[in-house]
């Protein structure tokens, strides 16, 4: 570990380590990116820290980073637009106007997020539209799939999505961008940070807004929706992020970090539906503060981290497409005033075996507690519920045979205690245990091979506990946690820094799922009766064909089952999904990046009628053109639906049309 | 081993990215009205467009009978065989129709209606539909003719509960 040398502004050395030593068994932090040294990599998931210098074998297909330069070549504006573009997970438009995320067949409430560490979701319903959540201050997103680790918390039933934010760099450094499509949107993003000595900081600003969504050319104007701008598609965000972070001395870091993030959206009706949904999201906010301490040491690692969370939302339906008037029968004023607060503690302690192995201990212990608040309408009352989560998990790693075989184990038990609603019954508290298990073998230097199997759970959301949905559901406070055991088969084959291929399989299969079941007649209850299976493969090739090129591409193809007999199709889970990114650059400075999506045929069921029907499957083109002047400067187009192709991920929700956006950008300092 | 240019690789690549352009997306809307660009009207996945066979997981698909009820009296329409008329791009016949081809009570204007469905589900059960559908109402409601589901005009502003699947039973209901 480099050296590094110890100044503390106006307080002498010894009492500063000691401050630091004292809050060590208490601090949290918001930020695991904070944590980490500007020049060192930076943690973000246990499968990618590095241990003694030992670099830990590539993953496969279960864990994918996308970096922030990749970002920048996607160009995309959200982290859910973002993380669509990767194979394994698809998402569309639905009518909350959300993009909710599917990975691997598991949906988003199935999948644990969380930004620098810290869980991030909508306490009531078990999941963040991270369509949300801009993508300007994300240094990198890295998902983990399946059966590849558990120690990130719980309830990822499938795996998890791990969103790291920009830490202070060294020196002052000041990044803007501003990007607009004529008439229709503008974005517009600052950040500034600096270091001096021990003590960092961060300032980010963003904003965004749009005024409506084009649609394609080739949209058939359908009973709600006459094409043209996209009805009610008007969005307005701001966010503002700071950090502060202290470098006690060579081993230890102090991180405070406070994030707000406000707007208001319009939610674009069903296109086909007969009830049309005249829905606007009136206030949606999102406020998050915490405090982390970092120790780091060649044999031990701890990471404490405390936080709380503010959620709040105002949904309001109106009497048809003025959104002006709140008389009619459907119309309502709905509020969500929701909370968390919570902390972990995680351990990474290297030892010495013999005189080549080295064993890995790596432990995440942590609580958390949710609350809701809601009301359905202005004169409805105010349900209330809240729930406490503990988790505890370890996992060990050993070097069988160094630079050979590679076997992992661990454990993670879990404890849910639902605090008792003010009427009604009691929920019951449960326990869940993962345990989980793989073994990497490097026959070779260029090939890794590694198969895991884990065992997860997630406990029922407060809305599958509590919800009535205005009297068409009863309440079930005890439901039980859902489970999942997931397989994986990995294999990769890196002969060269330029070449990468990954192939792997995959196997989940998911028991005492929630369902909607019918009780009487009218009257629906969630209940742990369902079953499902997601079987599939996955391969992606990362190519950097000539100093010139550069080619990611990837494949998924999904087999998801669900019913007893799990011969019932699932909807909205596309049979295949694939993705091409391809990179050139033909003169210094100029670049050229083209990106492909396919989504493959997928079933749904219509919300009028009951009745399952597909989507075919579509391709989707996006390509960016930009040009540095200078390393402090850069300038690009990008265009999103080339083709200006008329689909629907989501059955009655169709994509935006063509749009093409002009940007500049600038980075000075460091 | 050819060696490849600059632009023929770019070459090579843009022809790749355009020549998959795609005019449409094909949707088997699952119901009988139209579901997009390039869209078919037939469903699929198992289910009957008209009379029986089941879907997969959603609502009971029947044949097109309907019980309606007045006081003391019944009659069974099947709506399959009453004109239709287009709304929103299906076609639908209209509640009134419906009513009056059982010739229980031709004076709708002074009855009030509920509906039940397969599973005997009343929207007056629900507190956002506790009224009965009016007299007013009754001409902006329509009923798809293969899956007995209940439509209503937007103008109305009615709640979802209102939207009744595989309707069983129209009932006629005096006024008080």
């Amino acid at each position: 570990m480099r050296s590094r040398p110890f100044v503390a502004a106006g307080l002498p050395a010894g009492l500063a380590r000691g401050l630091a030593k004292g809050l060590a068994g208490g601090l949290a932090a918001l930020l695991g990116s904070a944590a980490a040294r500007a020049d060192e990599p930076v943690p973000t998931t246990p499968l990618e820290v590095s241990v003694k210098g030992t670099r830990r074998p590539d993953a496969g297909t279960v864990l994918a980073t996308v970096p922030a330069e990749r970002i920048e070549r996607l160009g995309t504006t959200s982290v859910a637009t973002t993380l669509e573009r990767m194979p394994s997970i698809t998402s569309g438009g639905g009518m909350r106007g959300e993009r909710i995320l599917n990975l691997r067949g598991f949906d988003q409430r199935q999948i644990a997020v969380f930004v620098d560490g810290v869980p991030v979701y909508v306490p009531y319903d078990g999941q963040l539209d991270l369509d949300k959540v801009p993508v300007d201050m994300v240094a990198r997103v890295a998902v983990v799939k399946g059966a590849a680790s558990l120690l990130y918390g719980p309830n990822g039933l499938g795996g998890a999505i791990h969103i790291v934010t920009r830490a202070p760099a060294e020196g002052l450094s000041l990044r803007t961008f501003t990007e607009a499509s004529p008439l229709s949107a503008a974005r517009s993003s600052m950040t500034a940070s600096g270091r001096a000595g021990p003590v960092g900081a961060l300032v980010h600003a963003s904003f965004e807004g749009v005024r409506f969504v084009p649609m394609s050319e080739s949209f058939a104007p359908a009973p709600n929706e006459d094409g043209g701008r996209r009805d009610n598609s008007d969005r307005l965000a701001g966010n503002l992020t700071g950090k502060v972070l202290w470098d006690v001395d060579e081993r230890h870091r102090i991180a405070l970090a406070a994030s707000h993030f406000e707007g208001r959206f319009g939610v674009p009706p069903a296109v086909h539906d007969f009830t049309v949904r005249d829905w606007r999201w009136t206030d949606w906010y999102s406020s998050s503060l915490g405090l982390s301490h970092t120790f780091q040491s060649p044999a031990l690692q701890t990471e404490e981290v405390v936080y709380v969370a503010k959620l709040g939302n105002t949904l309001d339906a109106y009497d048809d497409g003025r959104y002006a008037t709140q008389l009619k029968p459907k119309a309502f004023h709905s509020i969500y005033d929701e909370g968390a607060a919570g902390g972990f503690v995680r351990t990474t302690a290297t030892l010495p075996v013999g005189a080549e192995r080295t064993f890995v201990l790596r432990t995440w212990t942590g609580a958390k507690h949710d609350m809701h608040a809601g009301q359905a309408d202005r004169d409805a009352d105010t349900v209330r519920a809240s729930t406490n989560l503990l988790t505890t998990a370890a996992q060990g790693e050993l070097d069988v045979v160094p630079g050979w075989l590679l076997g992992s184990a661990g454990l993670e038990l879990d404890g849910e205690l639902p605090d008792a609603p003010s009427s009604g019954l009691a929920p019951r508290p449960a326990l869940g245990w993962g345990p989980m298990g793989s073994v990497t073998f490097t026959p070779a230097q260029a090939w890794t091979i590694t198969a895991g199997v884990a065992s997860r759970t997630r406990f029922p959301t407060l809305r599958e506990r509590f919800s009535t949905v205005f009297g068409t559901r009863d309440p079930n406070p005890l439901l039980r946690p859902e489970r999942a055991v997931n397989l994986s088969l990995d294999v990769v084959f890196k002969p060269s820094r330029s070449l990468r291929v990954a192939a792997g399989l995959f196997d989940s299969e998911l028991t005492d799922l929630i369902t909607s079941v019918f009780v009487a007649p009218g009257v629906d209850q969630m209940q742990n009766a369902a079953r499902a299976r997601y079987l599939g493969a996955e391969a992606e090739i990362g190519w950097t064909f000539a100093p010139w090129l550069d080619v990611l591409a990837g494949w998924m193809i999904l087999h998801a089952r669900g019913g007893d007999a799990l011969a019932q199709p699932l909807a909205y889970r596309p049979e295949h999904k694939g993705l091409v990114l391809a990179t050139v650059t033909p003169l210094a400075g100029l670049s050229l990046t083209g990106v492909m999506r396919y989504v493959g045929r997928q079933e749904f069921q219509n919300p009028d009628t009951g009745q399952w029907g597909h989507l075919g499957g579509f391709p989707m083109f996006d390509a960016r053109l930009a040009y540095a002047f200078s390393p402090a400067l850069r300038a690009w187009v990008r265009v999103t639906n080339l083709a200006d192709a008329d689909v629907e991920p989501r059955y009655s929700f169709p994509e935006a049309g063509r749009q093409v956006f002009v940007g500049i950008g600038s980075s000075t300092g460091s | 081993m050819k060696q490849w240019s600059k632009v023929q690789v770019v070459g090579v690549l843009i022809a790749l990215f355009a020549g998959a352009g795609c005019d449409g997306q094909e949707v088997n809307s699952g119901s009988s009205n139209g579901g997009g660009g390039g869209t078919s009207t037939t469903s699929s996945g198992g289910t009957g467009g008209t009379g029986g066979g089941t879907d997969t997981g959603g609502t009971q698909v029947g044949l097109a009978d309907v019980l309606l009820s007045y006081g003391g009296s019944s009659v069974t329409v099947d709506v399959a065989t009453l004109d239709t008329q287009m709304y929103k791009g299906a076609a639908v016949v209209p509640l009134t129709a419906v009513w009056a081809a059982g010739k229980l009570h031709d004076d709708t204007t002074t009855l009030q209606f509920d509906f039940e469905g397969d599973d005997g589900f009343h929207p007056s059960n629900k507190a956002n539909c506790a009224a009965y559908i009016t007299d007013a109402e009754l001409p902006k409601g329509y009923i798809l003719p293969d899956t007995r589901t209940l439509v209503w005009d937007d103008t109305l502003g009615l709640p979802g509960c209102y939207s009744v699947k595989a309707v069983a039973k129209i009932i006629g209901l005096d006024k008080k």
